[in-house]
């Protein structure tokens, strides 16, 4: 059983009142792209920073790459990038140059270094804006030049908190192909935001956080498990008698019925071919219907259903 | 790192136009307008004709005589004389056209107007006047009565040339007091640099900025690049300095002296302290920049009004009532020093100021290094 | 009211800054103002220097004439060393030095001209000039009577007595009231132009900034709320602020000077810097107008002390304007401070100008006319802003 990349145990953090981290446990192997999903204020950036011994904690501990996180490990943090969620360049400073900057904090040598900022700018796509002044760049461009200031000097270990806000599509698009290219190249990522489709697309262990606790964690599919819904149908109708709805409450593995919005949803846990027991029953009682979709649970669901909350909210 | 942090503070530091823009105009537009209030002002050694009105008798002939040649019309007219009687004269005082009347007998006497202080200058003069034709004439009188023959010997005496007393000065430097606002002005200039040294505190500060998270997070040592930006400041504001009195004292020729390189050293200093400053403050707290800069600003300002910025003699106050403050006050011990390479011929004062600033410029980083050193925050 | 609540609650939160600045600022006002007797005004009577004598003759006459010396003024035994008497002139410890040269009295009795004492002083000093003055007379009156066949000794006595009944300078007063109480009002009158413009520019223009800022002016101009409503509401907050300064300072001045700030001529100086006021906020708006760029708090203490020294000097607020060349009179007469400056001195008698009232109406005149120039250029210049 090798070491776990970070180890957290039993972590807790105040501020004032608050409890921001309540007794908080994680283990996060390499190689992993590990999601941390929760809503605003969850924890996900305070147990980021804890990590990163930015933070102080009140009780518990944190490993990373089997030893204690100092603000003088210096040796440990050669090994990791961080990208933060509030872009942190030099405006007076050219893409190119905020790179190499940053790389410079991390790597000695000119020659190496020169060969990483080229990759790095490469690797984000910004070639082409190299002698660009950050305050000219697009919101998507300038996330872009956020990650490479973080990850340019190669580290094993990444973090990356919401890289994604305010973000255009096609820099996103961008932005989730490197992550995922990252952890080909061999680097462990620790992702963070509250966008549930990145987190499913990109991670392959998730843990659920809200106030402070893990909810739950596992892979995509581990978690969807976890929860009773396996299938929502949802079908449009002008309209359906109650007793109709109670029929089809009865049918195999359906646990929910509900007519809202001239919408049909037909919640079922578990079982195949559900999807065509409503149809045929709505056939037999030669009832007419519009669109038909049927949806596999989402890790908001998940959510839904541990704490009855949505995601975002 | 420490070369790395150099070069890349220097560079955006320079790339930052308006900033740098003001920081240069900022003394040489305020010593241009120094140099222009204080072009010509009035020398107090050359004397202007002073306005009298004489109060005399009949039997007032000596007085009158010298009051005729002193109030001749041409170059050197010493006095303006107005004969009147003692009604006339007392209204012309009231209204100030007069500065004093001279009332014939023996002795002569002057009565001047209590509320002209601001003609004290003028005042004096004619009591040295005074006193001098009293003693001029008792002393004729006395010879009169005692040696008559001797008399033509004496106003022969007194209308020749004396130069009985020579004025000479122990220093080839500047004595004129007006210089000093000039100094005064570089001290402020070097006291502005705290400004950039705030600014560096904050952007290395991981709960003050994003950009000091991401510092905190590498593995070069803070101090290490702090001290390199901090190197950089200091050389760019210095460089400022030196252009400003180069402006000053070449373009403009303020007397500074001649100690160039003494100047260009204190300047250095000056600014290494200003820096020092502004990074301390700039350290302790998380209160918000805004207020850090209006603490920056007043102290700085408070500090050059006392060493003189605004009146020149409020330093000389301040030597009277509370003389420690003069030696650990920034701004007069840079006005100091430059005083003191115009004035003396030893440096000792001088080196002893500029020890004084380097030793507080240096417990002021040291201080401001031990708060940051802190990378762990309760807070972000 | 929105606009002038938001106002108030910028201010509020910038109220820590604003109020080190005023307390600082007010400090440096009673200073000024406590200490400018000295500063301006010195006072009459012959002030006793302090002198040091430096005896290389030893004979009668140099004893004679430091004796002399010593009646009139505090003698300081120094050593002889150029750097230990330099040092001590410095620091005003002494006033004036005077080094009687070896063979004074041979040079009397032989009756030449020239070469009998130096001395060293502050150049340009009227307390130098004036010692300067009275060495002079006291070597020529002994020079007199030697030249009159008189003996040393009997030379000496006699300039001793002649001195010893020297008429006394009669000053006379016109006013009624004490000089000395009235006349520290108008110097704390004398600096508030720099105050007032440090304080509007420093405090207030941050504040209006936020409001002229790009996207903050085009939110607050997609509003139902009217251009001219916006605006006076905009300036009420202005007024509330600056007015609320001026009087915190009359208060200030109040508690110092008590009831000399009513009486007199006070009121028509507390009159005075109300105009002043005027000026500055207008003065303040303008600069509000202008992008200063991301580091708006130092940019705008530069040009608050450009302005405000550079305005003050050359106006006459630190130096007297009796000192200033007619040049600069004449270029500063297109600043307001000259003209404020020229009422408080007429109004406190500093100047050679007696009190007249034409002139006083004049300066506030002409004061107002600046500040509605301001206005005015504040108006074009948000205009034009508004277009581009």
């Amino acid at each position: 059983m090798s070491t776990p990349v970070i180890k957290i145990s039993n972590l807790v953090k105040r501020y004032h009142e608050l409890l921001a981290l309540d007794h908080f446990n994680l283990e996060i192997k390499e190689g992993e792209v590990f999601g941390l999903l929760g809503p605003n204020g969850s924890g996900k950036t305070t147990t980021m920073n804890c990590i990163l011994a930015l933070l102080t904690y009140d009780k518990g501990s944190i490993e990373v790459f089997g030893k204690e996180m100092r603000p003088d490990s210096y040796e440990l943090k050669r090994q990791i990038g961080v990208v933060m969620q509030n872009v942190a360049v030099f405006e007076e400073l050219t893409v190119y140059e905020n790179i190499d900057y940053f790389c410079g904090l991390y790597i000695q040598d000119k020659a190496l270094r020169k060969q990483y900022v080229e990759e790095a700018m490469e690797f984000v796509g910004l070639q082409e804006f190299k002698n660009f002044f950050p305050r000219k760049l697009s919101g998507g461009l300038l996330r872009r030049l956020n990650i490479a200031c973080g990850i340019a000097h190669k580290p094993r270990l990444i973090f990356l908190d919401e890289p994604t806000v305010a973000v255009d599509p096609q820099s996103r698009n961008k932005i989730l192909e490197g992550i995922e290219e990252l952890n080909r190249q061999g680097a462990t990522i620790v992702y963070t935001s509250h966008y549930m489709e990145e987190v499913e697309q990109i991670c392959t262990r998730i843990a659920i956080m809200d106030k402070g606790k893990n909810l739950a964690i596992g892979t995509k599919e581990e978690l969807k498990q976890m929860i009773k819904k396996s299938e929502e149908i949802r079908i449009e109708m002008v309209d359906i008698p109650q007793e109709y709805l109670a029929d089809i409450r009865n049918l195999k593995h359906v646990y929910e019925v509900r007519f809202e919005n001239h919408n049909l949803h037909v919640l079922c846990s578990g079982g195949k071919h559900n999807l065509l027991r409503v149809l045929d029953y709505l056939q037999e009682k030669e009832l007419s219907f519009g669109r038909v979709y049927s949806e596999l649970p989402t890790l908001n669901d998940v959510f839904l259903e541990i704490t009855g909350k949505e995601l975002r909210d | 790192m420490f070369w790395h942090a150099f070069y890349y503070y220097l560079k955006s530091t320079l790339r930052q136009k308006e900033n740098l823009c003001w920081t240069l105009l900022f003394p040489i537009a305020l010593g241009t307008m120094f140099f222009v209030a204080f072009s010509g002002l009035s020398d107090e050694e050359s004397l202007h004709t002073i306005p009298v009105a004489a109060v005399v008798k009949e039997e007032d002939i000596a007085l009158k005589s010298v009051l005729d040649t002193l109030g001749e019309a041409g170059e050197d007219q010493f006095l303006e004389v107005t004969y009147a009687s003692e009604e006339e004269a007392l209204d012309l005082l009231q209204n100030k056209e007069i500065i004093g009347i001279l009332h014939g007998g023996s002795p002569v006497t002057l009565s001047v107007n209590a509320q002209m202080d601001n003609m004290q200058m003028e005042q004096s003069i004619l009591s040295a006047f005074v006193d001098q034709y009293n003693a001029i004439f008792d002393g004729i009188k006395n010879v009169a009565m005692t040696n008559p023959e001797k008399v033509e010997a004496v106003i022969r005496g007194l209308s020749e040339e004396t130069d009985y007393n020579k004025e000479i000065t122990y220093t080839d430097g500047t004595m004129d007091e007006m210089v000093s606002y000039f100094f005064n002005l570089i001290a402020m200039t070097c006291l502005y640099a705290s400004m950039t040294g705030l600014k560096i505190a904050i952007r290395n500060q991981a709960n003050l900025s994003a950009l000091g998270a991401r510092r905190t997070l590498s593995p070069t040592h803070r101090l290490i690049s702090i001290l390199g930006e901090i190197t950089a400041c200091i050389l760019f504001q210095t460089v400022i300095v030196w252009i400003s009195l180069f402006y000053l004292g070449v373009i403009l020729k303020v007397n500074f002296g001649s100690q160039t390189g003494y100047m260009m050293l204190a300047s250095l200093v000056g600014c290494m302290f200003g820096i020092s400053f502004g990074f301390f403050v700039g350290c302790i707290g998380k209160m918000e920049e805004a207020i850090k800069v209006g603490i920056l600003m007043v102290l700085t300002m408070f500090n050059c009004f006392l060493s003189g910025l605004m009146v020149h003699s409020m330093r000389i106050q301040v030597e009277k009532i509370c003389p420690w403050y003069n030696k650990i006050n920034p701004a007069a011990l840079i006005s100091d020093s430059f005083y003191a390479l115009s004035v003396f011929q030893s440096h000792d004062r001088y080196f002893g100021n500029l020890a004084t600033l380097f030793a507080m410029a240096v417990c002021l980083c040291v201080a401001g290094f031990f708060i940051v050193r802190r990378e762990k925050y309760a807070t972000l | 009211m929105q606009l002038f609540k938001a106002f108030c609650k910028i201010g509020k939160r910038r109220i820590t800054t604003i109020g080190i600045y005023f307390v600082i600022y007010a400090v440096i006002t009673i200073i000024l103002s406590v200490t400018a007797k000295d500063n301006l005004n010195v006072n009459f009577q012959s002030k006793e220097l302090s002198v040091c004598v430096i005896d290389e003759d030893n004979s009668k006459a140099s004893k004679a004439l430091t004796s002399y010396l010593g009646s009139i003024h505090h003698l300081v035994d120094l050593e002889n060393d150029p750097e230990v008497l330099q040092e001590h002139l410095y620091y005003r410890d002494i006033n004036y030095v005077l080094t009687i040269s070896k063979g004074f009295e041979e040079k009397l009795l032989a009756g030449e001209k020239e070469g009998f004492v130096t001395n060293v002083k502050v150049p340009g000093s009227s307390a130098g000039y004036f010692a300067d003055q009275q060495v002079t007379e006291y070597i020529q009156a002994l020079q007199l009577y030697l030249t009159g066949g008189f003996s040393i000794d009997e030379a000496i006595e006699k300039v001793s007595a002649s001195f010893a009944n020297a008429g006394e300078v009669e000053a006379v007063v016109f006013e009624k009231e004490t000089a000395e109480g009235r006349k520290e009002v108008f110097y704390f009158y004398q600096y508030l132009p720099y105050i007032f413009i440090l304080l509007l520019f420093a405090g207030l223009a941050p504040i209006i900034m936020i409001f002229q800022e790009k996207d903050m002016q085009n939110r607050i101009n997609c509003s139902a709320q009217k251009l001219l409503s916006r605006n006076l509401e905009l300036a009420l907050g202005c007024g509330a602020y600056s007015i609320g300064m001026w009087f915190l300072f009359m208060i200030l001045g109040t508690l110092v000077y008590r009831g000399s700030m009513f009486t007199g001529n006070a009121l028509y100086a507390m009159l005075n810097s109300f105009v002043f006021l005027l000026i500055s906020i207008a003065m303040t708006l303008f600069l509000s107008c202008f992008d200063l760029g991301v580091n708006v708090m130092n940019v705008v203490n530069i040009v608050a002390n450009l302005f405000g020294l550079g305005m003050s000097f050359l106006g006459g607020v630190f130096v007297p304007q009796n000192m200033l060349s007619d040049k600069v009179l004449a270029f500063s007469r297109f600043l307001p401070t000259y003209w404020y400056v020229r009422a408080n001195n007429m109004l406190a008698g500093f100047s050679s100008e007696s009190f007249d009232m034409h002139l006083y109406w004049n300066a506030i005149g002409i004061q107002l006319l600046f500040a509605l120039t301001a206005f005015a250029l504040t108006l074009v210049a948000s205009k034009l802003k508004r277009q581009a």
